[in-house]
């Protein structure tokens, strides 16, 4: 029986600290001179921006989570329970009675969050930190261990077509057969089940599945967490479940179910310390000829266009810049932000309300144009010579709308109760 | 790609091992698991030895160990390869690490006659260890070796699972963990265990390659001054042998059951370690002795005679010497004389020995000839049967077989025959073309071999007349071919057929046609290059699936 330190041994220590976040971040190079080059060089370049990764909170939790939720299943095929396991499952393949969960569950947690607040890929920089190699192999017994392994949901959360998709990913990274022969064999979902549940046994460390959240719009979602349910009993894997805040919804149905899904949940930045720093970082990398200097102004700005969201401050950064190259204005500025937040981003309009509950629309949605904040890089306030007082009993003589008189007056921004 | 294989246990089956992969891989099916571990997926198992397997298996097998340790540890390499002649075990073994197969064959493996089945086997008491040390049990090797009946550690019998030890029958991975069940414990004789215990020296021992030991000749060794050989050691006294062997081994239903057995044993033309081992418990020899087996130096008939020389030397009388160790005065003197030793030192006993016999072979070469010359064209044997002088004719045939080799009587040919033939020959020959061309094949029919056994079938003459017919015979090796050019129309034949038939040149279609090996085409294919183009013969060659791969 292979001993837990020679598995132990295949993975790179765990970090944390200083040390974890620096690993974890991805700046690319930046040379002030990129300013100087033509507008073709400057448009490529720009796509860095996109492959920027700032580490947060959010990604050094996400990576112990995942490191040590792949330690405990490692750990577990160390133990003696896994013979026993093996002959079950393989009962299980044959059709044949078994009793199942011999080796027990060892984590099924999620991760839930927002799209775009960078779940995936905080996770994808974790499992490049966690694994040295795709593939860790042992001996006694020789094994191919993959430490971890992505699959998505599938849309219509068929429990067939998990399997499947887990078995394609195994073959695809272990050039093994067993998708071609599974479909081959026409195998039935309990046979699949019990071949999954061997594989991972044998040869995966932690399972992560991505958009579970299609559980929740599906009919077959409660079979397909069951199954999963089964998976982690009769593997001994960690599985993690990543999806959308409307997973919460469907998991909060049953105990059972909500077990399976404690978790990390998440949601956008507050405007605080992180998003500040986070902004600032993002906005070092300019590639308009004119430079400028992030302000207050402009990092609020960006809270609210983006609610706190930080794939669409990185969008509005890229798009902000790429309008303004594109355009000849080569300036970074509340301007070129506002150009790109009105052409690029209107679908995401409605939904960008920072520490806002939305509630359910009553009637058709009435496009407002967005407010614009008068150009003020100084971040000094323009002096007011009127009072809103004054402006109500305007309104109230004049039978004018205040949110119209309002509006000559300072940046309003509408809520619709 | 094996994503996952169990460490093989100590002395634990080739077949078991892979077994368990199967059922803890994760596999499918049976079919899925074999695609991965053999060569041939259609193989049938091996359960002595082992199958074809791939590369990658032969290579993950051999990451903590050499290939031929390995095969040693997990196959019954070292029980049945043991006792073959050198040039059988080199040949066997060679074929066992190159996995070519034919085990069976070349291992000289005693078929089961027998009526009933034969299953795979297992000591109740070694599955129970097993599966307190490893959490599981296995197919050990030795209990599947046919003869044996109890375990060498604990003496209990083997049991039969319910799997067939037949390729024929058995077509399954079966992991002992999963079939075995009946734990029962029975013990066996006293000689089931200590068979047992030889059995079990000869599978963990391994053996030397170059090992030329006899053991026929080793047992008759070992048979000195016991009444199963005679006192100069010459004589062996099979028949005694089998009776008192098989009144030790009367309730044992495998082994010795037959005299030739043990006669071929000693004989050194039968190799059934089993039967090695009976003799060998019979006649007290312990199993490391048995095998450690080395030749003494002198066989018994050599230490027989120096005994007869040392007593001659020490004055002792031929005829003492012949009541003491109770044999023929004649044999001390033929020792003797073998050996250039006088028997009497007394001038008034010494004849003249050597121009007496010079006198005697003279007179008896005398009526050799003159009795062959009364008999002419007849058999040795004819004329002993006959003749007068039959004693002398044998006495000289022992004691100068060199002249009468060159003197022998020829027994001439039957005149009859001859005459019979030569008139045949002058018959059919005018006849033999068209014979030829009756037999040929008609334009557009499959090419025919012209042999001389077809013709003569086609002629109505049995046989080998033809061949005896001188003339005919002649005509016929005109149109003889070899097997090599026979190939070479065949598929010439079938090109045009293809092509005629407006059909694709390839292998597939050819082969339809002529139903050919691919290893008879490629013996023809040079002839095939000096007469068609090099791009038709291209596309007729059969398409490879994969190198020939070689292991060592």
């Amino acid at each position: 029986m292979v001993k837990i330190t020679e598995i132990v041994e295949k993975m790179p220590p765990m970090l944390s600290g200083k040390e974890l976040i620096s690993s974890l971040a991805v700046l690319p190079e930046y040379n002030v001179n990129i300013r100087e080059s033509s507008v073709s060089e400057r448009l490529i370049a720009l796509s860095d921006l996109y492959s920027i990764f700032i580490p947060s909170k959010m990604s050094q939790e996400i990576y112990s989570k995942l490191y040590l939720a792949l330690l405990r299943s490692l750990q577990k095929k160390c133990t003696k329970v896994v013979m026993q396991q093996q002959k079950e499952n393989f009962k299980a393949i044959q059709q044949k009675a078994y009793s199942g969960g011999i080796i027990g569950g060892s984590d099924s947690f999620s991760i839930i969050g927002s799209s775009g607040i960078g779940k995936s890929s905080s996770i994808s920089r974790a499992i490049e930190l966690i694994t040295n190699t795709a593939v860790i192999e042992i001996n006694d017994p020789y094994s191919k261990i993959i430490p971890v392994l992505c699959v998505q949901c599938p849309f219509d959360s068929s429990v067939k077509g998990l399997m499947l998709e887990i078995l394609r990913k195994v073959d695809e990274l272990l050039d093994s057969n067993y998708y071609e022969n599974a479909l081959r064999r026409k195998s039935t979902t309990d046979t699949l089940i019990g071949a999954v549940s061997q594989i991972s046994l044998n040869n995966i460390g932690l399972l992560i599945i991505d958009e579970i959240q299609n559980v929740a719009n599906s009919k077959n979602g409660k079979s397909l967490v069951g199954s999963l349910t089964q998976l982690v009993n009769n593997s001994g894997i960690s599985i993690a479940m990543v999806g959308t805040p409307e997973t919460t919804v469907f998991f909060e149905q049953a105990m059972h179910l909500a077990r399976r899904t404690l978790g990390l949940q998440y949601n956008s930045l507050e405007y605080g310390i992180e998003f500040v720093e986070f902004c600032k970082i993002m906005f070092h990398y300019q590639y308009t000829k004119n430079h400028t200097e992030i302000t207050d102004g402009i990092i609020v700005w960006l809270y609210e266009h983006s609610g706190g969201n930080v794939s669409i401050v990185v969008s509005l950064l890229h798009d902000a810049q790429e309008i303004s190259i594109l355009s000849g204005r080569e300036i970074l500025d509340i301007e070129s932000l506002n150009e790109a937040y009105a052409q690029r981003m209107s679908m995401l309009h409605d939904y960008i309300e920072p520490n806002i509950k939305r509630n359910k629309q009553t009637s058709t949605k009435k496009k407002k144009s967005s407010a614009t904040i008068c150009e003020n890089s100084n971040d000094d306030y323009v002096e007011s010579d009127w009072c809103i007082a004054e402006l109500v009993v305007k309104s109230k003589n004049e039978n004018v709308n205040i949110v119209t008189l309002l509006k000559e007056k300072v940046a309003v921004v509408e809520v619709r109760a | 790609m094996i994503t996952y294989l169990p460490m093989p246990y100590p002395d634990e089956t080739i077949y078991s091992l892979l077994s368990r992969a199967y059922e803890k891989g994760g596999y499918l099916s049976i079919s899925q698991a074999k695609e991965e571990f053999f060569m041939q997926s259609k193989e049938k198992f091996d359960f002595l030895f082992t199958n074809k397997l791939v590369p990658e298996l032969v290579n993950l097998f051999t990451k903590t160990c050499a290939w031929e340790n390995f095969l040693e540890e997990h196959t019954l390499l070292n029980y049945y390869g043991r006792y073959l002649t050198k040039d059988k075990r080199e040949k066997a073994y060679q074929s066992l690490v190159s996995l070519e197969g034919n085990y069976n064959n070349l291992f000289s493996l005693t078929p089961n006659r027998r009526e009933e089945d034969e299953f795979l086997r297992y000591c109740p008491l070694c599955a129970e260890e097993h599966r307190n040390t490893y959490g599981e049990t296995y197919w050990n090797k030795i209990f599947q070796i046919s003869e044996i009946k109890v375990c060498p550690k604990h003496g209990c019998k083997l049991l039969n699972s319910s799997i067939h030890k037949d390729r024929h029958k058995t077509t399954v991975f079966a992991a002992a963990e999963t079939e075995i069940k009946d734990v029962n414990v029975e013990y066996g004789t006293d000689k089931e265990r200590q068979l047992a215990k030889y059995i079990e020296a000869m599978v963990h021992t391994p053996f030397q390659l170059e090992n030329e030991m006899n053991i026929g000749k080793y047992f008759v060794s070992k048979m000195e001054n016991t009444p199963y050989l005679s006192n100069r050691g010459q004589i062996i006294n099979i028949h005694q042998l089998y009776e008192d062997l098989a009144k030790f081994y009367n309730d044992f239903s495998v082994g010795i059951k037959k005299e030739w057995q043990i006669s071929k044993i000693l004989h050194g033309e039968r190799k059934n370690p089993f039967e090695i081992a009976q003799i060998a418990l019979y006649l007290g020899i312990s199993a490391e002795e048995l095998i450690n087996a080395t030749m003494p130096e002198k066989a018994p008939e050599q230490n027989f005679d120096d005994k007869v020389l040392e007593m001659l030397e020490n004055g002792t009388s031929a005829y003492r010497i012949a009541d003491e160790l109770k044999v023929s005065k004649s044999l001390i003197r033929l020792i003797a004389k073998n050996h250039g030793v006088k028997i009497y030192n007394n001038e008034k006993y010494t004849t003249n020995e050597n121009e007496n016999l010079q006198n005697k072979v003279e007179e008896c070469r005398k009526i050799w000839l003159e009795t062959i010359a009364k008999y002419p064209n007849s058999s040795y044997s004819y004329i002993c049967e006959h003749s007068e002088h039959k004693l002398q004719l044998r006495w000289l045939r022992r004691n100068d077989k060199e002249w009468t080799d060159q003197h022998f009587p020829q027994k001439a040919a039957s005149q009859a025959k001859a005459q019979r033939l030569s008139q045949l020959d002058v018959l059919y020959l005018p006849k033999m073309e068209l014979y030829i061309e009756e037999y040929k094949e008609k334009p557009g029919e499959m090419p025919k071999r012209i042999t001389m056994s077809a013709i003569s079938k086609q002629m109505g003459i049995k046989g080998r007349e033809l061949y005896e017919m001188t003339e005919c015979r002649k005509i016929v090796e005109n149109y003889v071919e070899s097997q090599e050019e026979f190939w070479a129309r065949k598929i010439m034949w079938a090109i045009s057929e293809i092509e005629t038939n407006n059909k694709t040149l390839c292998w597939n279609n050819i082969k339809k046609l002529v139903h050919m090996k691919k290893d008879n085409y490629y013996s023809c294919r040079d002839l095939l290059l000096k007469v068609l183009d090099v791009t038709i013969v291209e596309a007729c060659d059969p398409v490879e699936k994969s190198e020939n791969i070689k292991y060592f």
